[in-house]
Order: C-alpha cells, then sequence, then structure tokens
C-alpha cells in the first residue's frame, strides 16, 4: 500500500525531507517504525506519531490503510 | 478607554471582553525569543498583571531575535529588562519581575498568583515542571517551543483537559536554540500565535488550541494541526510532584553557549584533573580549596559549576545557594563533555 510520511523536527534532517510517499509492504504502525528504524538511525530521538492527524499512544500498534498520511513528531526545546 | 477602542469595537472582544483582560493575570517563563515576541503584544492589550520568570541575564548572542533588549542591557538580568521596556509601553499594567530559575520549589506557590501560565522557556525539563505545577493549581498553560524554523503551539490543563504529558508522555531532552540555530523571525511568528491563545483563553472566544497541537514550518510556510487525547497516566498528585521534582535540591542543567558570555564558570575539581579549561570566565577553584574562596565570591554574580562527572558540581552549586548565592546552577555535562562543546570558543584554551 501507499501512506505520506511526514517528518518534523530533528527528523526532517535525518529522513533528508519533509514528506515523501512510500510504499510500504506492512501493515501497522509499530511494524513500519520497526522498518525505518532499521534504515534511519532514530532511536536517539524521541518522538510521537499521528495517523490522519490523530495521534497514537506509544505503545499502540495501528492498522494502516492506503493513503494513510503518518506524521512523525518530535518535542521541540527552544524558545 | 481610547487606547483600547479599536480591540473594544470588536464583537468579540467589547467593553465586557476589555474588562476580563485588565482582570487577568497572566505568568510568563521565559523571556527569551517567544517572552519577547508575545510579552509588548499582551502588555498593550491592557492585561491588567504580567509576571515574567527568568534567571538569565542578557547575552550579546540573544540580540537578534530577543527584540526588547538592547546592547546596553547585555549582562542585566532579562526580567529586568523586560520589565523597564513593558512599563514604559503601557503604564496600566503591573508588571512583577522574578529574576530567578522556575524550579521545583518555587512553582506552586508562584503559579497560584496567577490565572494563565505561558511556557515560554527552552528546556524540556521545564516544560514538565510547569505542566505538573499547572495541573496541581488548577491554571491552564499556554505553550509554544521551536526548533529552527518550526513552531509548536498547543494549550494544556484547558478546564481539565489534555496536558504536555498526554502529547509527549516520555521524560526527554531536545536541543535548545543555542545548539540548533534560530531565526528572530521564525520565533517572533510562534511568539505571536502563542499571545493569540492567550488572548482568546482570556476573552473565552474562538477555538482554543485544547487537545490540538498546531505545527507550523515557517520555512515553507505550512501548518498542521494534530488533535490528542487526555490520558489519565501519569496521575499528577502531590505525591507525584514531589518525588518528580523536588527530590533533589538543586538540579543541573545542559551548558548553553551564551554561558560564556553571561554567567561565570567555576571548575571544582582538583588541579591535577584533565583535560584543564582555561579562560577568563573559568575560575578555577578546587573543592578543597572552597571555604576559603568562598569569600572572594560575589552573591550577585551568576554562576555555573561544573567538574568531572556532574556530582560534586550539584553539592557545591547546593552549598553555595545554601550561603545566599541565589544565581547559581550545576551544569550537566562533566570537564571531558564541556571540552567538546567548547572547542568552537577559539578563546579558550582546552
Amino acid at each position: 500500500m501507499n501512506v505520506t510520511l511526514k517528518y518534523f523536527g530533528q527528523l526532517v534532517d535525518i529522513f533528508g525531507h519533509h514528506e515523501e510517499q512510500k510504499s510500504i509492504e506492512v501493515n501497522t504502525t509499530d511494524e513500519l517504525l520497526q522498518q525505518l528504524s532499521e534504515k534511519y538511525a532514530i532511536a536517539h530521538i524521541p518522538f510521537q506519531l499521528a495517523v490522519n492527524d490523530q495521534l497514537i499512544g506509544q505503545e499502540e500498534a495501528v492498522q494502516l490503510n492506503n493513503g494513510d498520511v503518518v506524521a512523525l513528531l518530535p518535542p521541540y526545546a527552544g524558545g | 478607554m481610547k487606547r483600547y477602542q479599536r480591540q473594544i469595537i470588536l464583537p468579540q472582544v467589547g467593553e465586557k471582553g476589555q474588562q476580563k483582560l485588565a482582570e487577568a493575570r497572566v505568568l510568563v517563563i521565559g523571556a527569551g525569543g517567544l517572552g519577547c515576541a508575545l510579552l509588548p503584544y499582551l502588555a498593550a492589550s491592557g492585561i491588567g498583571c504580567i509576571g515574567i520568570v527568568d534567571g538569565d541575564r542578557v547575552a550579546e548572542s540573544n540580540l537578534h531575535r530577543q527584540i526588547l533588549y538592547t546592547p546596553n542591557s547585555v549582562g542585566q538580568f532579562k526580567a529586568h529588562e523586560a520589565k523597564a521596556f513593558l512599563n514604559k509601553q503601557n503604564p496600566d499594567t503591573q508588571i512583577d519581575s522574578h529574576t530567578y530559575f522556575l524550579e521545583g520549589q518555587n512553582a506552586l506557590d508562584l503559579f497560584r498568583n496567577y490565572d494563565l501560565i505561558v511556557d515560554a522557556t527552552d528546556r524540556i525539563a521545564v516544560r514538565y515542571l510547569i505542566n505538573d505545577a499547572a495541573v496541581l493549581t488548577g491554571k491552564p498553560v499556554v505553550y509554544a517551543s521551536i526548533h529552527r524554523f518550526e513552531g509548536q503551539i498547543s494549550v494544556f490543563n484547558f478546564k481539565n483537559g489534555p496536558t504536555y504529558r498526554c502529547l509527549f508522555p516520555k521524560a526527554v531532552s531536545a536541543p535548545s536554540c543555542a545548539e540548533a540555530g534560530v531565526l528572530g523571525t521564525a520565533v517572533g511568528l510562534i511568539g505571536m500565535l502563542q499571545a493569540q491563545e492567550v488572548l482568546k483563553v482570556i476573552l473565552e472566544i474562538g477555538e482554543i488550541l485544547s487537545g490540538t497541537l498546531l505545527v507550523y514550518d515557517t520555512l515553507h510556510s505550512r501548518q498542521h494541526t494534530f488533535s490528542f487525547a487526555k490520558k489519565e497516566t501519569p496521575v499528577i498528585t502531590a505525591a507525584f510532584y514531589r518525588k518528580t521534582h523536588l527530590n533533589s535540591n538543586m538540579e543541573s542543567r545542559p551548558f548553553q553557549f551564551e554561558y560564556l558570555e553571561n554567567r561565570i564558570l567555576i571548575d571544582v575539581r582538583e588541579l591535577d584533573e584533565k583535560p584543564r579549561l582555561i579562560h577568563e570566565r573559568i575560575l578555577e577553584i578546587p573543592l578543597s580549596t572552597l571555604d576559603q574562596k568562598i569569600a572572594d565570591l560575589d552573591k550577585n554574580e551568576a554562576y555555573s559549576v561544573f567538574c568531572q562527572s556532574g556530582k560534586r558540581a550539584i553539592a557545591v552549586a547546593s552549598q553555595l545557594k545554601n550561603s545566599g548565592f541565589n544565581q547559581v546552577i550545576a551544569l550537566q555535562e562533566g570537564a571531558e563533555k564541556l571540552s567538546e562543546k567548547l572547542k568552537r570558543y577559539k578563546d579558550v584554551k582546552v
């Protein structure tokens, strides 16, 4: 299926862009995260996931559907 | 009230709204980039009382974005300088300046004196402290934070709504403006959105960003909103607060580059501990000589204490604080890590 991934904060540097369309073979958010962390060094950055603009819980695995938008949101510190 | 006439004629404000503003008491934590952007607009709107909490002094590297300060402000307390500006701008607004950092020990008493808390700080740990103290004292928090060109804005604990811990449950760290870099206009834009939420909460108008995180990317002119739900864990009780925010008298803070401009660093390691860090603003006072040297230190000066691992720094900073030094902090980094960070400064000899 195809999903849109949106990156924020420090994650923009790590993934190299703000947004991308991705064809994925996994079905849930935890599988997607697993796959991303194998390819990118994101383990040291805390972030929350939002699926279609709704934040999901940290231990929650949400079923993904074709066309979903998944956002990766780290906290910011600056002020 | 000619001064406020243009906002009073708005149907959403009116005489009644202006009265709400005049009766409001707002506490702004942090007089940095966000604070400098929102404070003049809050004062200009006729808010009755604004408290400003910031233990920092103005550094030259603040001036490009912290627009309440001038070159003459460098070395002065931000809270005092901001108050001086705002008093001239609107003599009707009472400004309280608190020239110390928000800590577990002072947060609850401070919050009880105000109706609404504005989180304009630059550290994640303080954001959790603000959140928990606001929940315990029943105050809404208008939050904003910055990463480079992006800002996050939300309102927490509004009518018992979701809090910062519902959004980001785990205690974490993130780069500050000093580490990541920031453009003055970006922090100004985000501060303005934050000020708008403050006025909306006081006036009880529009849709409040409660349970909603607004993320604004000023570089690509994109904005996103995300909704999040209230979570009941952890339950923020007095016991939870004690355990989380009062377990040590002295908390250590990460080093920021401006400390070399606006604070004096004290190295409490013995002289044979390596690496040595040599700079005109680093004093070498080995722990074994502290009791004799303490009389030479100035109680009004801002000191940052460091050592090899961070443990002695906490002990010495606590001792100084108990001896009447109010502007003292312990640095998280040991000398090794600090020397890495200080390599950027050509005039530090490592």
